[in-house]
């Protein structure tokens, strides 16, 4: 345990020397939910519910979105290309530790960091859209499992993540893969709009991913929103697509390693 | 998983320097690398636009054998010396040795342990420092790292104090702790990467290049330290080094290995008896000569009209040195050994393969030598 500790609190103030890359980074997080408040104030203009969201549960979503983007939308993906192809792997590899729990412990303590500026930034942004929010509430018997939710969202996202960066072993940088990955995120994994929003058939797709597991599941829950009307029904979700994502990256971190080491190590 | 070479059968019997060490002291054996090969499979980039275009196509690939076969045992306390031109598989064998790479074939054995399975025990007993990548966090200060490194060997406080002052003292560390690594200098982040591998106080330890780049007075104090740091605490290390300085000062032992194979294992002085088959012969002369008067004599090192040496096969000193005698208006001869420096300059630079009359100088399985 104090070794997990250490390893935060070393991540901690390594990131705070990267505060101004963490600043534009925060930037790159938040800007898309503040621009889609933007989108909808002007929508709702016109009609008063749009896939049976009211204005109201729109911008409530949003403000979930941004909530997720600050504490749960991890960034492992880089951290492991660098290590990757600088070599760096193989200083971590010989040492008797969990690689994976510090790169888990890396994740939080940047998520730590981004805080400092995020938290102004939700305040700031609750105090524009306050008048728009009233009438959203959420029940309190409701607030453990969204509490659990959140938690399990964050998993998920380190498992898809630690996936995408392996991805890493192959190919000489990762930017295009992660690059497509926001992409689809951004638009089936419901960061711009919920997926109800979709066309039929693409919102069979997204429910087919696993980044809804990480933005649509808490989110539902939160607005009471669950499509499967049963919170539950989401947390097993989410805890299916941990299994299958913890595995998945488990063959990709093993192939990846003898590829790793074909090369050269 | 603590078994020793003894209960090792392929181990023991590989060769005979394998043999002796497992029967005298099994416990002793510290590694062992038993017929170790390593094949890379690298894809072939031919030259050429539409070469290129077809190679996304229909890769094909080419076998490097960058370890061959090689044989060798290191007992308990030894310091030896690993040379090698570059891309000998100096490193190959080193990262098998650590686990951070397969063998393709045959096997190594560190403490009794298969190293690529990569058991928490054995991490524990070894560190590696590779030369050329740091395992220092960047931005932070040493002493940072050092904590982590305290917390992942699982080092007690007081063991922890007790070995960090004693590598300060010797490695003077004391001013440099607080400083993000990133603003020390090369050697002085050379001494911290030397300090955070050593704070479990590993059994072996596998130096890869550490004095790479350093200037000579860093070179030195490195050097230095790694003598009084195996004398203290018997450690068992495995050095590479470009620099002869780094070898001379510290190793009794080296091995040799080239285009993957072990071309020696044995005293340092023994290597140049053994690759150094020619001689020095210097000559003063009162008469000028022509280059091309003295090119039947032996290969010219050095030519000024008036005084000469040559490199002459050690078989035929005696008879070439009559000769010059009784042709040339000699003043004064000197027959010198080789310099150990040189010989392995020449092995280094790759000049022994073509200089000695046979490719391979020591057919298979002698290569034990001292």
């Amino acid at each position: 345990m104090r070794l997990y500790l250490t390893m935060v609190r070393l991540s901690i103030a390594d990131a705070i020397q990267y505060r101004v890359e963490s600043a534009i980074y925060f930037l790159y997080e938040m800007l898309p939910p503040i621009m889609m408040a933007f989108v909808w104030l002007t929508v709702y203009q016109d009609q008063s519910t749009v896939a049976g969201y009211a204005l109201a549960e729109m911008l409530a979503y949003t403000v979930g979105v941004m909530v997720l983007r600050g504490t749960v939308t991890l960034h492992v993906e880089w951290a492991l290309d660098h290590e990757i192809r600088q070599g760096l792997l193989s200083t971590q590899l010989i040492r008797p530790f969990n690689y994976w729990a510090f790169l888990f412990a890396d994740a939080i303590a940047w998520r730590f960091v981004r805080l400092l500026f995020a938290v102004p930034a939700l305040l700031a942004f609750l105090y524009w859209l306050g008048p728009e929010l009233r009438g959203i509430t959420v029940p309190l018997e409701r607030i453990p499992v969204l509490a659990i939710s959140v938690a399990l969202a964050y998993v998920v996202c380190f498992y898809l993540k630690l996936c995408l960066g392996f991805i890493g072993f192959w190919t000489n940088d990762i930017m295009g893969i992660t690059t497509l990955y926001e992409v689809i995120a951004s638009v089936l994994g419901g960061i711009l709009i919920p997926i109800a929003l979709l066309p039929e058939w693409l919102q069979v797709i997204a429910r087919l991913l696993p980044i809804q597991a990480i933005y649509s599941i808490p989110l539902a829950i939160m607005l009471g929103k669950s499509e499967g009307a049963d919170p539950w029904w989401g947390i097993a979700l989410q805890l299916g697509w941990i299994v299958v994502l913890s595995a998945l990256a488990m063959v990709l971190w093993r192939a990846g390693l003898r590829q790793y080491e074909s090369v050269g190590g | 998983m603590t078994t020793h070479a003894p209960d090792h059968p392929v181990a023991a019997s590989s060769s005979a320097h394998a043999g002796d060490a497992a029967s005298a002291a099994g416990a002793d054996v510290t590694i062992v690398a038993d017929h170790l090969t390593k094949v890379y499979r690298v894809q072939k980039k031919p030259p050429g636009l539409m070469a290129s275009l077809r190679a996304v196509f229909q890769r094909t690939y080419a076998e490097v054998r960058a370890v061959d076969d090689v044989n060798v045992t290191i007992r308990r306390g030894e310091l030896v010396g690993f040379l090698g031109p570059n891309g000998a598989g100096k490193t190959t064998t080193l990262k098998m040795m650590a686990g951070l790479l397969e063998p393709t074939g045959g096997q190594v054995r560190v403490l009794g342990h298969e190293p690529f399975k990569r058991e928490r025990a054995f991490q524990r007993r070894f560190a590696l420092v590779l030369g050329q990548k740091n395992q220092l966090w960047w931005d932070l200060p040493a002493s940072e790292s050092f904590l982590l490194n305290k917390e992942i060997y699982g080092v007690s406080d007081a063991e922890y104090r007790r070995t960090l002052g004693e590598l300060s003292d010797l490695l003077e560390l004391g001013p440099l702790l607080d400083v993000q690594v990133r603003k020390l200098s090369l050697g002085e982040r050379m001494k911290c990467e030397l300090a955070a591998a050593l704070l479990h106080q590993p059994d072996v330890l596998f130096l890869d290049e550490p004095t790479i780049g350093l200037d000579v007075v860093m070179q030195q104090k490195i050097r230095e330290f790694i003598g009084a740091y195996q004398r203290e605490h018997q450690a068992t290390i495995l050095l590479t080094s470009h620099y002869m300085d780094d070898v001379k000062a510290l190793c009794e032992r080296v091995v040799v290995i080239d285009q993957g194979r072990l071309i020696f294992d044995g005293a340092l002085r023994e290597l140049a008896r053994r690759f150094g088959d020619a001689k020095l012969l210097t000559l003063d002369l009162d008469a000028p000569v022509t280059r091309e008067a003295l090119a039947e004599y032996g290969e010219i090192v050095t030519w000024e009209p008036a005084r000469v040496s040559l490199r002459v096969p050690r078989e035929q000193v005696s008879a070439t040195a009559a000769r010059l005698l009784g042709a040339l208006q000699v003043h004064d001869l000197a027959i010198q050994e080789p310099d150990v420096q040189d010989v392995i300059r020449s092995l280094f630079s790759g000049q022994l393969r073509e200089e000695s009359p046979h490719p391979s100088p020591l057919p298979e399985g002698e290569g034990e030598g001292g």
